[in-house]
């Protein structure tokens, strides 16, 4: 059987967080933990879900509301709380919590839990971002995507959960939709005996739902969880592979709106998000932005809400030249303009642009050299408008994921050009298996594309330092994930300088 | 008809009645005898809007045959839907006769009983890319006398090589190696002989980067 949380329960002495409310009777329902994310100066966001039997329809629970108290403290003992209060899990969200707790100081640390039905869940620790008009020194953040459970063990959450971090950005695929075996997959572990609910692909709210249940009852993805706050971002697996706006994978897929709309609320209910980005139907704004003092602004983008079908049926294409048509787009009009407004008028020291796909250019070498339709090269006049307002914006950065590969690189508005930003890929937390150091593939990119300064297959997570002139990008890998007992290591370091940007080894 | 590949789906719509977009859920129960992979499908709706949605209906070998009942509610209605079970006749193939069909692991989009579902368009397919050996079984409730695999796989990226292996009492025995195969359908005849379970050994495909693709597999 699955392997969960030891339970744990309620022993604070007199503390009767829901007061005036019945005991519900209840199994110990905190198996899927807690997380906090969209960290403001005085706010953060607090989630939790109850499940009792988390691989079951809606986690085991009947379609009632349960009570469910919380406390925000600011040490680990939950001596001295700040904040604290009832709500309701409500069966409509799959009795998922969101509380928006505000009135916190910036830039400081607090610890936060949940109770119900005589149950307390783990602790987790948040951070506040700093004060709008305060001057950090520097800022410790990680990157990290595509997580298919079914490829592998999460060790590597469980080395990201050990590291200092202010914040954790989560770049998409934090499900995959496909099948999963009973032995999950890669895993091949037989003690896991999944149900065949799980053979199926998701489409359905209640399949997603599920979906995510059973990725979030594994315990390093929770630690990574509890340890600090994140702030996440989809990409296509979420939904579909490789699907672009309301345009599916596959043309035979029926009911694609209603896909989309069930994928969008699971994917509410189980992320740190902020209840109004709840979607409407099959529609749902993700993107926002972050500021940490005059450090770092993070501005969170999404790739594939509002993209342009990708050109020339997608994937690897040589000689495409719909690619280039200035009216396609990978951002949508409305969220590039708001990218491009908030970026030019930006007074951080740095921009991050957090996102999906791989903005740099990225031929695939050989005769045909081909590009990638799903990237940023299937979607030139889109990229080449934010690289030209780059040029003017000292301290640009792209995070990306997806490709399941680290990538260091140079961003440039034209191959003989300098740098005007840089870019940070990094790799798969599972996706693709154990991977490699390199691959034929990834050494004929390198020689193809000078402006890569690394490319590389393994697993893992990139940590990052930026300091008020300087950024330092640690690409952290994994000896293995199908097997237990992982070690991570820096595979490579680089820096760029904010007022001379380019990436080189550190 | 009983046995895990002779099951039907049965199509569960749902309808929005109302004006306003709605959350809809429905709940699946049935007999015990029936197996079904799921009890509930919710899903959003828009007004007037009806989503059909395919659940798998199975009963194990052995079901005694007759008329079960399945119970699907939503909304504080609920409907019956009488599900007939039967078993396979006597002189059907022995795809029809499998108790069980396994593989070492299956797409969603490739379940194992596309392998013998008479249907070449449909696949099993592996979930594990880059990574041979696989294995795709059948099991008989009793030993038959066997003596031709037939193997159909698809046109591009089909399976090249395999080994068709028998069960004997002290384990699997390989009958025939097949190599270098870029046929879509390829027959392997052996001596007969009598065994109750047949499995698929595959090691290798026709791409790079490939995985086991089997559309169909005939015994006789």
């Amino acid at each position: 059987m699955l392997r969960l949380p030891r339970r744990r329960l309620f022993t604070l002495g007199g503390a009767a967080l829901v007061a005036g409310l019945p005991p519900a009777s209840l199994a110990y329902p905190f198996t899927l933990g807690v997380a906090s994310g969209d960290p403001l100066p005085t706010g953060v966001l607090l989630w939790t879900r109850l499940a009792p039997r988390p691989l079951e329809p809606a986690g085991g629970l009947p379609p009632v509301r349960y009570p469910v108290s919380w406390q925000v403290a600011e040490d680990s003992a939950f001596r001295r709380v700040v904040r604290s209060g009832d709500t309701v899990a409500r069966p409509e969200y799959g009795h998922a919590v969101h509380l928006d707790v505000q009135g916190l100081r910036p830039g400081r640390e607090y610890f936060y839990r949940f109770r119900s039905g005589g149950h307390l869940s783990p602790a987790g620790r948040t951070r506040t971002a700093p004060a709008k008009s305060a001057s950090p020194a520097s800022m410790r953040f990680a990157i990290a995507s595509c997580q298919s459970y079914a490829d592998g063990y999460y060790e590597a959450w469980r080395h990201l959960a050990a590291e200092d971090l202010d914040v954790v950005f989560f770049l998409g695929d934090y499900i995959y939709e496909g099948a999963i075996t009973s032995a999950g997959g890669n895993r091949m572990d037989a003690t896991l005996n999944l149900p065949d609910t799980f053979e199926l692909e998701t489409d359905t709210l209640d399949l997603y739902r599920m979906r995510y249940a059973l990725y979030r009852t594994d315990p390093d993805l929770q630690a990574a969880h509890a340890a600090g706050p994140w702030v996440l971002t989809w990409d296509d697996h979420e939904v579909q592979d490789n699907y672009a706006a309301g345009v599916p994978r596959f043309p035979t897929t029926p009911d694609f709106p209603l896909r989309r709309a069930d994928a969008y609320r699971a994917y509410w209910e189980n992320q740190p998000l902020r209840p109004p980005r709840q979607p409407a139907g099959p529609d749902m704004s993700l993107y926002r932005r972050f500021r940490f003092g005059d450090l770092a602004h993070a501005y969170v983008l999404d790739t594939r809400q509002y993209r342009s079908d990708q050109a020339c049926g997608d994937n690897l294409r040589a000689g495409c030249a719909d690619r280039d048509d200035p009216s396609r787009t990978l951002l949508g009009a409305p969220q590039r303009d708001w990218l491009l407004d908030k970026l030019g008028r930006s007074e951080a020291r740095w921009n991050l642009l957090a996102q999906q796909v791989m903005m740099a250019e990225c031929r695939y070498g050989g005769p045909a050299n081909r590009l990638d339709m799903d990237k940023w090269d299937g979607y030139a006049a889109d990229r080449e408008r934010i690289l030209a307002l780059a040029a003017r914006m000292p301290g640009t950065v792209a995070l990306s994921g997806d490709i399941h590969y680290n990538y260091a690189a140079d961003l440039r508005l034209r191959p003989d050009r300098p740098a005007v930003a840089v870019e940070l890929v990094g790799t798969s937390i599972t996706s693709g298996g154990d991977g490699s150091e390199s691959t034929p593939q990834l050494d004929m990119q390198l020689k193809h594309n000078p402006h890569l300064r690394l490319a590389n297959a393994q697993r893992g997570y990139v940590r990052c330092e930026l300091t008020r002139d300087r950024l330092r990008a640690d690409f952290r890998v994994m000896s293995q994930v199908t097997r237990r007992g992982g070690t991570i290591s820096t595979r490579a370091s680089f820096v760029s300088e904010r007022v001379e940007p380019g990436l080189v080894p550190a | 008809m009983t046995g895990q590949c002779n099951g039907r789906d049965l199509l569960v719509h749902l309808t929005n009645t109302t004006t306003k977009p709605i959350y809809a859920d429905a709940w699946l129960a049935a007999d015990p005898a029936l197996h079904l992979p799921r009890r509930l499908i919710s899903s959003w709706l828009p007004p007037g809007y009806t989503r059909k949605v395919p659940v798998a209906v199975r009963a194990a070998d052995r079901t005694k045959p007759g008329t079960y009942h399945l119970r699907i509610s939503s909304a504080g209605t609920s409907v019956d839907v009488p599900v007939k079970v039967s078993a396979p006749p006597p002189d059907a193939g022995l795809m029809r006769l499998a108790t069980r069909v396994t593989a070492s692991s299956a797409r969603a989009t490739g379940p194992v009983c596309a392998a013998i579902d008479g249907d070449p368009g449909t696949i099993w397919n592996d979930a594990t890319g880059k990574r041979w050996p696989d294995w795709w079984q059948l099991d008989w409730d009793r030993p038959r006398r066997i003596s031709r695999v037939e193997v159909v796989t698809t046109a591009e990226w089909g399976l090249r090589d395999w080994d068709v292996q028998v069960a004997a009492p002290d384990g699997w025995v390989t009958v025939r190696s097949v190599r270098g195969n870029t046929a879509v359908r390829h027959i392997t005849r052996f001596a007969p002989r009598r065994a109750a379970a047949v499995r698929i050994v595959t090691l290798a495909g026709n791409a790079v980067n490939d995985q086991s693709r089997l559309a169909e597999v005939v015994i006789r």
